[in-house]
């Protein structure tokens, strides 16, 4: 027999997942779109030679980043990448410290055999280096050329594109 | 209005003691010391009982076949208006305590469901686009990076054709509709 409390629950289920995918699969959009026209307004400062600008837009792309949900996945991806190219234009700048923190942050995503992570080991070493750290450059340098032995497997295994 | 008569109230100290004597006649003690008498006062006694956190429904339906049976009241058995006062009035707050229990769980039950299979929903399907691989001339320029004294621009420059189609690819996994 089909009680009240069984069509509660159903109706309950129901508007849960109703309020679950719709707005968050539209917040996902919103980001990642915005994710897109940061890069775009980086590439295009850095052009121009405006660091800064460019620098301060990808700040405001991981600073944001937090308030909007979207799959774990897919933010990981954007925002490690993010993080590698922060740490990128700060080793332009001669700016390791900062280049290390940028790094590291992105590493504390979680670090996986994936391209983000071997180039944000990559940006760690390369900080180490310019900080003095011999070890840690060593240890990054190694762990992302573990990483990218594991890769240029797929990349040779794959047509090419 | 007799203080019979407004069931919202709380319990008042005379009731509370007429609800302790009840508990106690329930209980198969003292029940000729119950000493009560008046209908208005049976009438107190049950509502008090019936806000009481102890009343359950099988306490209600003990209370209720006592009285039936007429030995409930120190043997002066209830009249028939008694016998309705009790019969709404301890059955009732029970039976709509038990339909809010009903709802209540109903509630959690829903609750508890929507957030298993959300859970499972979110371990099997949060794990993102699948992104594409990077080709060979982005391993290769990592691979360059990742030595001492190599410049890391080379790496950023192939990061920006592959950044590209990954926003590209994770883009059109968020567009499409769930």
């Amino acid at each position: 027999m089909i009680t009240r409390p069984f069509c509660a629950a159903v109706l309950g289920t129901l508007v849960a997942f109703s309020c679950a995918s719709g707005p968050r699969s539209r917040e996902a959009a919103a980001w990642l779109r915005d994710a897109v026209r940061a890069h775009r307004a980086a590439d295009e400062a850095l052009a121009r030679r405006d660091r800064e600008a460019a620098y301060a837009t990808l700040v405001g792309l991981v600073g944001t980043a937090e308030r909007f949900a979207t799959e774990r996945g897919d933010k990981r991806a954007v925002l490690m990448d993010a993080y590698f190219r922060l740490a990128e234009m700060a080793l332009a700048a001669k700016n390791a410290p900062a280049a290390l923190l940028w790094s590291s942050r992105g590493l504390k995503l979680g670090a996986a055999n994936d391209v983000f992570s071997a180039n944000l080991l990559i940006a760690k070493g390369h900080a180490a280096v310019a900080l003095g750290d011999d070890a840690l450059a060593s240890e990054s340098f190694h762990r992302a050329l573990v990483i990218n032995d594991a890769l240029l497997a797929v990349a040779l295994a794959e047509p090419a594109q | 209005m007799n203080r019979s008569d407004d069931w919202n109230r709380p319990a008042d100290d005379e009731e509370r003691a007429a609800a302790e004597r009840l508990a106690k006649a329930l209980d198969g003690r003292a029940v000729e010391s119950a000493g009560i008498e008046a209908e208005l006062e049976v009438a107190a006694l049950v509502r008090a009982a019936a806000m009481s956190a102890e009343l359950t429904r099988e306490r209600s339906d003990a209370v209720w076949a006592r009285i039936a049976e007429g030995d409930a009241v120190a043997g002066a058995g209830p009249g028939a208006g008694v016998r309705a006062v009790v019969a709404t009035r301890v059955r009732a707050p029970v039976a709509r305590r038990r339909g809010v229990h009903r709802w209540l769980w109903g509630a959690a039950g829903a609750a508890a469901t929507a957030a298993v299979v959300m859970l499972v929903t979110s371990v099997t399907t949060d794990r993102g686009t699948k992104l594409p691989p990077p080709n060979v001339s982005l391993v290769k320029a990592q691979a360059q990076a990742a030595s001492r004294g190599a410049g890391i621009s080379p790496l950023g420059r192939e990061m920006r054709v592959y950044r590209e189609r990954m926003l590209v690819a994770i883009s059109a996994t968020a567009e499409e509709p769930r």
